[in-house]
Formats: structure tokens, sequence, C-alpha cells
């Protein structure tokens, strides 16, 4: 039994349409519930392991509606390598571009230095999700203000309308990150 | 040239500024995934979770 408890978030989840868990659960390996809002999803693992995932409107890009996609999880003991995780995320975010047309964004954590090691897995389980690449992966590696090496991608389906404008936004975004100007 | 410098100038401080803003929004987040999990943790098993991760 789930029994998250309601919270009220300051974050929004904008014009977003909520998922359908009957669709995501004819092919999820574990039973996705929504719990909290149409933007919180949560699921159970075998090991016990608590994983809720979130997709919160954000403004990273400055004219394209984008999500930012959130995922943590909480357990007694370090869990196994569960492809289940794997399966059941890809269900998740295959039924969110299903409804959205808008653009997904991945900020990996930083705050214990694995970042390149979360960019590198979810690579990975977004390669495998894109067996019929009907999308595009574009990440990219930023150096901010507390000197931190951040990755950031953004996930987008090949068929969205506005595709040519989400990847030149992004990709100017990024830009701005790497040209620095003459005699700073 | 100047001119030109300083247009990129002010569009990165933007950037890094959304950018900046997006991280903490994420932080922000993930502070109330962590106090949810937490809760449906204790309320399913009895005992706190020892590990509460951030991917």
């Amino acid at each position: 039994m789930h029994v998250l408890v309601k919270n009220q978030s300051l974050l929004t989840c904008g014009n977003m349409k909520p998922l359908s868990l009957q669709k995501i659960n004819a092919t999820s390996p574990y039973e996705v519930t929504m719990p909290v809002s149409p933007n919180v999803y949560h699921f159970l693992t075998d090991y016990g392991v608590d994983i809720a995932v979130s997709f919160d409107l954000d403004d990273l890009l400055e004219h394209g509606e984008a999500y930012m996609f959130n995922i943590n999880n909480a357990n007694r003991q370090r869990s196994p390598r569960d492809l289940k995780v794997r399966d059941t995320i890809i269900a998740i975010i295959g039924n969110f571009f299903e409804i959205n047309s808008v653009a997904l964004l991945y900020i990996c954590e930083t705050c214990d230095r694995m970042q390149a090691m979360r960019n590198r897995l979810f690579e990975s389980w977004f390669a495998y999700a894109n067996n019929n690449e009907d999308y595009v992966i574009m990440v990219a590696k930023i150096r901010d203000l507390e000197d931190v090496e951040n990755y950031a991608a953004m996930i987008l389906r090949k068929d969205n309308p506005h595709f040519v404008d989400y990847v030149s936004e992004f990709n100017q975004t990024v830009n701005m990150f790497i040209l620095k100007p003459e005699h700073e | 040239m100047d001119i030109y410098n300083k247009e990129i100038k002010e569009k990165r401080e933007a950037a890094m500024k959304r950018f900046m803003a997006a991280k903490a929004r994420k932080q922000q987040r993930m502070a109330e995934l962590e106090q949810l999990l937490r809760q449906d943790f204790v309320a399913r098993t009895g005992e706190e979770p020892k590990f509460v991760n951030v991917w």
C-alpha cells in the first residue's frame, strides 16, 4: 500500500497533462501510482525501494515549454541493479511524451560529485529506450557560478511540432556558457 | 566590438541566472520528494530509510 502524504508544493505542473496510469502500467514492470499531484509519480520495487519521479515546469529555456525531470528514492539497504526500475522510468517518460508535446530537461544531481556517473546511467537508459530513434537527447556540460561541473540534458520527440525551435534554443543557451566576450 | 561583447556578456549572465534558478528549483523539489518518500517508507515499514538518493 502506498501512503504518500499530500503536500503543498511551490513548484508547478504548468500546462502539463496528467499521465495515463492505465497506459503506463500496461507496459511498466512496477505498478505506478500518482499519489500527490498530476506531476508526481511513485512506485515500489521488489527490493523495497520507494521511488518518486516528478515533472516540474521550468524556464531554463526562455521560449519553449519544458519540464524538469527528477528522480528520488528511499530504502534501507543499497539496492542491486534492477532493470525493472529502468523499464518503469522509460514507461513513465514514454507516456509523458505521448500526452505532452513539450521538452523534458534533466540536470544530474551534483551534491556527491557523482554527476558524470548519473549522466552515463541516464544516457544508457535513454539509448535503450530510443531503439526506434523517436527521440533526440542533447547533453551539455555546464560549469556553473560555484565552479561545479553539471550535466544538463534535453529530451525531445522528433515529431514535436516545434522540434527545430527547441533544438535551436537549447543550443543557443548552451553556447552562452561556452562563448566568452573578448578581453574578459 | 564592445557592443557585441556587452551583448554576449548580458546573454551569458541571463542564461547562467536561469540555470542556477533551475538547479535551485530541482533542490527544492528533491527536498519535497525526500520528505514524501520518508513518510511513505515509515508508514509502510515502521522504520526510517537508511538511504535517500537523488538521481
